[in-house]
């Protein structure tokens, strides 16, 4: 039973960071396109457009810290 | 205050001066270097200037100057060892040469302005548009030559060709025409599998007399006599071959075929040789004058530059206003030379900014953190009187990109290939910042005991304080801390922002109360971790309260939505770890791999090598950037939300060429 458990803490584990991960790829690629049609008219854009496509980044950042948290029940 | 710390201090200064005075006024300024023009807006008491006279002349003159560059850089591209390129690296060159000599010149003539010397005299340009003019249409001639040479030598080529068919056929020209009994047909038709016995075939079914002759069989020539009554079956029956007639040569009196082929060899010879030469004179020429070419350029540019300037100015019936800023060490001695330029008819006022202005911002700092200013012009410039973070970033950036990639190996790669970078294209912000990056890199490396992702080579472990992959735990809790650190760095700066600019009460509700939520919280996790009794959970609490109240003050209700963001930016420095074990990991597995691979013979060691070396260029070339990319995202996201405002408008000098300072 013990490994069945484990096996589930495992699982949720990988579910709270491929969601996550999911759900920055996303929001990146929402803002991401945005990003490079702002850039294309006006270039100076660049840097705003970089830091707001890599701000989704932090879900995946919360997503591990979970995950971690979870792997410490095993 | 420290001057470093904020962008150079501005004076901005505001002229007038009759029209009579302008020329020479535009003259000092443009080479003083100096003013950034405030460009007038059309108002309804004054208009904007203007420009000179001789702009559209001069405009014209370049265009055709450059045009003219550029179509020789054309002529020049095969032959670079002619030396004429008009290449980056010495247009680079020159134009920097100008710009010294130019200096040096402005600094001698001060701003006396001999009319005899004015380099810019309009029997200047009525020369050189007289010398463009020429070399235009020398140049236009000799490329209308080559034209028609090359145009002579394709159709020379196709006559040779199609006499040397008819060679092949074994058949002399004057036996093609003159019959009046026969027609012939000359061309070449679609290659088939056992062409001349299909042909031979099709034909006879329309007539039993016919010769044919067939040379070369991947695209077969044939010549096909028949008596005339048949002429029009035999047509027939070569269009199903998709028969193309062929025009046969014509041949001077008494020449042979043989002959023929020699002049036609030598004829096309002699085009060819004519094409090479005059495509030589083009590129000697260009070779020639490349230099004045440029220099030209570089002259009326600069010269357009100082015509259009009345552009930007303020315009009234009689005199012309120019508003602008200047660095405040050079406003002086700048004061003086635009009064010596202008002999004196000139009104001049400099003054401080103002606090409705929109001062321009030069940031100036040392050459050792210059590399990071790269930094600010990406996402915005500090705006003026706000504090320039370059500095601070200088010292914070290397640290957290070198705990990222904190691997000694990697570390002098990127090290050499910042080196390297710098060597091939020049001084470049970004190649110092990632050599300092490097430096940080192998020191964390040495502290992580990492090298190229061992840790330990064959028994002998490496020392570290931390190992990376195996301490998952307390490199997370570092990788927090430095967040905290971090933070509140930016939470200080900002309160000296504040404290600066809306005094010591603001300061404290703005950015103070952070400090107050951060202990508040601390309070009541070290309740919940049983390690404080029950009262620092009431004093937690009444300090978070004391931090809402506080806030809503300093930032209104807002802030109080901002709350959990301090605690989600601390969080997020936990990428720290993250990507730098992700970096470890995928080393180690590279090494592994290969060192699996190298017990298997030597394919195995050829392969083994292979692995390490792709594996680790990856993963050094993904952890560069994944490691730029999240330190730079940690600076801008989280650390720069504490305290910069940015929104600064970049200091651009009249009569500065960008990117020479």
């Amino acid at each position: 039973m013990a490994e069945i458990g484990s096996a589930i803490i495992a699982t949720s584990a990988a579910v709270a960071i491929a969601t996550s991960a999911f759900a920055a790829a996303w929001a990146e690629y929402k803002i991401g396109t945005a990003a490079i049609g702002a850039m294309a008219e006006k270039e100076e854009l660049f840097g705003k457009g970089l830091i707001l496509t890599v701000i989704p980044e932090t879900i995946v950042i919360f997503g591990l810290v979970v995950a971690i948290l979870i792997l410490g029940k095993i | 205050m420290n001057r470093q710390e904020t962008p150079e201090p501005m004076a901005k200064l505001v002229m007038i001066t009759p029209e009579s005075k302008l020329k020479p006024v535009i003259r000092a300024l443009h080479a003083l270097g100096a003013l950034h023009i405030e460009e007038h807006k059309k108002s309804e008491t004054m208009d904007i200037g203007s420009p000179m006279k001789e702009s559209e002349q001069i405009s014209s003159l370049l265009v055709r100057i450059r045009s003219l560059q550029s179509s020789l850089a054309l002529s020049l591209k095969p032959g670079r060892d002619l030396g004429g390129d008009f290449g980056r690296e010495q247009k680079a060159d020159l134009h920097r040469n100008l710009g010294r000599s130019d200096k040096i010149q402005s600094a001698k003539q001060s701003s006396s302005q001999q009319p005899g010397k004015d380099a810019f005299s309009a029997s200047r340009i009525r020369e050189m548009e007289s010398f463009y003019g020429k070399l235009d249409k020398q140049l236009s001639i000799l490329q209308a030559e080559s034209d028609t040479l090359k145009q002579a030598v394709s159709q020379l080529s196709l006559e040779l060709k199609n006499l040397k068919e008819i060679d092949a056929l074994g058949i002399d020209i004057p036996f093609f025409s003159g019959f009046s009994s026969l027609s012939s047909f000359v061309g070449t038709v679609k290659a088939a599998e056992g062409l001349p016995e299909k042909l031979a075939d099709a034909i006879s079914q329309v007539t039993a007399d016919f010769s044919l002759r067939i040379a070369n069989h991947e695209q077969p020539l044939v010549a096909v006599f028949v008596r005339k009554d048949a002429e029009r079956g035999v047509a027939g029956i070569l269009a199903e071959f998709d028969f193309k007639p062929m025009a046969v040569p014509v041949l001077g009196k008494g020449e042979t075929l043989k002959q023929a082929i020699k002049d036609k060899a030598r004829e096309l010879d002699l085009a060819q040789k004519g094409v090479k030469e005059t495509l030589l004179e083009i590129s000697q020429i260009a070779h020639r004058q490349s230099k004045r070419m440029l220099q030209d350029e570089a002259v009326l540019s600069a010269e357009i530059e100082r015509q259009e300037a009345p552009l930007r100015f303020g315009r009234t019936d009689f005199a012309y206003v120019v508003t602008g800023w200047i660095p405040e060490k050079d406003c002086k001695s700048s004061m003086k030379e635009i009064r010596k330029a202008a002999a004196g008819k000139i009104f001049i006022e400099a003054s401080e900014p103002g606090h409705h202005d929109k001062v321009p911002v030069k940031l100036h700092n040392s050459p050792g953190t210059r590399p990071f200013e790269f930094f600010l012009n990406l996402y915005s410039l500090p705006s003026y009187g706000e504090k320039d973070p370059t500095k601070i970033i200088s010292i914070l950036f290397p640290i957290l990109f070198g705990f990222m990639l904190g691997d000694v190996g990697y570390g002098i790669v990127t090290l050499a290939l910042s080196y390297y970078l710098k060597k091939k294209f020049g001084d470049q912000q970004l190649f110092g910042i990632i050599k300092y990056a490097s430096i940080s890199s192998i020191f964390f490396g040495i502290l992580f005991g990492e090298y190229f992702g061992f840790e330990e080579f064959g028994h002998f472990e490496f020392w570290h304080i931390l190992s990376r992959a195996h301490d998952l735990t307390e490199l997370g809790i570092i990788a927090i801390a430095i967040g905290f650190v971090h933070l509140n760095i930016g939470l200080g700066l900002g309160f000296s922002n504040v404290l600066r600019h809306h005094g010591l009460k603001m300061a404290i509700f703005e950015k103070g109360s952070w400090w107050v939520l951060q202990a508040g919280a601390a309070l009541i996790g070290l309740y919940l971790a049983k390690l404080l009794p029950t009262i620092s959970l009431y004093a937690g609490i009444s300090l978070i309260l004391a931090f809402a109240v506080m806030i809503v003050k300093g930032e209104g209700i807002k802030g109080l939505v901002e709350m959990p963001a301090i605690f989600s930016n601390m969080l997020s420095y936990a990428r720290l770890m993250a990507i730098g074990v992700s970096s470890v990991e995928l080393a180690i597995v590279i090494n592994e791999q290969s060192l699996e691979m190298f017990h298997k013979g030597a394919a195995g060691v050829i392969g083994g090598i292979l692995v390490l070396l792709v594996g680790h260029s990856i993963n050094l070339g993904l952890g560069l950037l994944g490691s730029f990319l999240h330190s730079l995202r940690l600076h801008y996201v989280e650390f720069f939300s504490k305290f910069f405002t940015g929104g600064g408008m970049r200091y651009q000098p009249f009569g500065k060429k960008e990117g020479s300072d």
